[in-house]
């Protein structure tokens, strides 16, 4: 860092001296009153089912999800065609059983093709 | 009025007590404020909202620290979160033109406000933007540290009650914070100032 530089930097954080000269502000002190007051409007008019309402917005909006997440269960449910347990457990089996034969005469075709190309 | 009769006036709702409470610590925190938020106008909003908070929670001042740590730590609670949330709505205002107008209005104000005119006014404003850059890229901890001490020359322990750390750790913020900002000023007159 040069001579030049460093008296810059120097020169910068006096600004710092400076920055705490904050020119005053006459009106402060009224319109901080001033906000208040309307703050105070503000909660008045809301009532207090409207401050109630507001401070349980977060728990509202999670009730809502909440709602939606299990009536769409609830929804899903009652839509779908009624199977019986035992029905499933068979379909399942045989879909399995179907799947798995599939794939067998698949391994066993590759095989023979590729023992005849060997020959 | 002494700082604990102010606050049990605020407590009995008490306007002259609250007005003299205003008076007293306005500038303290609008200083504050600006120092970590580099913006007049926003400054002045923030501290109103310090004194709003102040009076909301008097009660719960126990007076064991001094009152003006008291109502540092909530202007610098307060500029913290400001920032965050211009931060989350990805306005970081010192690039963005709008704000950057009336960020240099604002810079103007001060300048004229202690200045005395002339041809440096143009090197001043472009200077003071720089420290404001360079100060609002510090971690957290570093800033409020080093704006506590050096904005409002507060000494180190009164930093380290303020910002509930050890008189050790504040040495070593204010310290690195130092380093950090010759780093970023000399960087900044390589780039812009040649």
């Amino acid at each position: 860092m040069d001579h030049n530089q460093e008296e810059k930097i120097k020169r910068t954080l006096d600004f710092i001296e400076k920055d705490r000269n904050i020119p005053d502000d006459p009106w402060f002190y009224s319109r901080l009153i001033a906000r208040m007051e309307n703050q105070e409007e503000k909660k008045r008019a809301m009532g207090f089912i409207g401050t109630i309402a507001q401070r349980l917005r977060p728990v509202l909006a999670l009730a809502v999800i909440v709602v939606g997440i299990t009536g769409g269960i609830y929804l899903g449910r009652a839509l779908s065609p009624p199977v019986s347990s035992q029905e499933s457990a068979i379909s399942v089996f045989i879909t399995s059983e179907d799947a798995s034969a599939v794939l067998f005469r698949e391994i066993s075709g590759s095989m023979d093709e590729q023992i005849l190309l060997m020959r | 009025m002494t700082d604990r009769e102010l606050v049990q006036g605020i407590i009995d709702r008490d306007q002259a007590a609250f007005k003299e409470l205003v008076e007293k610590y306005q500038q303290l925190v609008i200083r504050t404020c600006y120092a970590l938020v580099q913006e007049l106008e926003d400054s002045r909003d923030l501290a109103q909202e310090v004194f709003i908070e102040v009076m909301k929670s008097a009660s719960s001042f126990r007076g064991t620290a001094k009152l003006s740590s008291w109502i540092y730590r909530i202007a610098v609670n307060k500029s913290l979160n400001h920032l965050k949330k211009s931060r989350r709505r990805g306005t970081v205002t010192l690039f963005s033109f709008r704000e950057r107008g009336r960020e240099e209005k604002e810079a103007e104000e001060l300048v004229n406000s202690v200045s005395t005119g002339g041809d440096s006014i143009m090197e001043e404003k472009e200077l003071r933007r720089a420290l404001h850059i360079a100060i609002s890229k510090l971690p957290d901890n570093q800033k409020i540290a080093f704006t506590l001490h050096k904005y409002e020359e507060l000494p180190y322990q009164e930093v380290a009650e303020v910002m509930h750390v050890s008189l050790s750790s504040v040495e070593s913020l204010i310290h690195r914070a130092k380093l950090n900002l010759q780093k970023r000023l000399s960087y900044y007159y390589e780039s812009n100032l040649k």
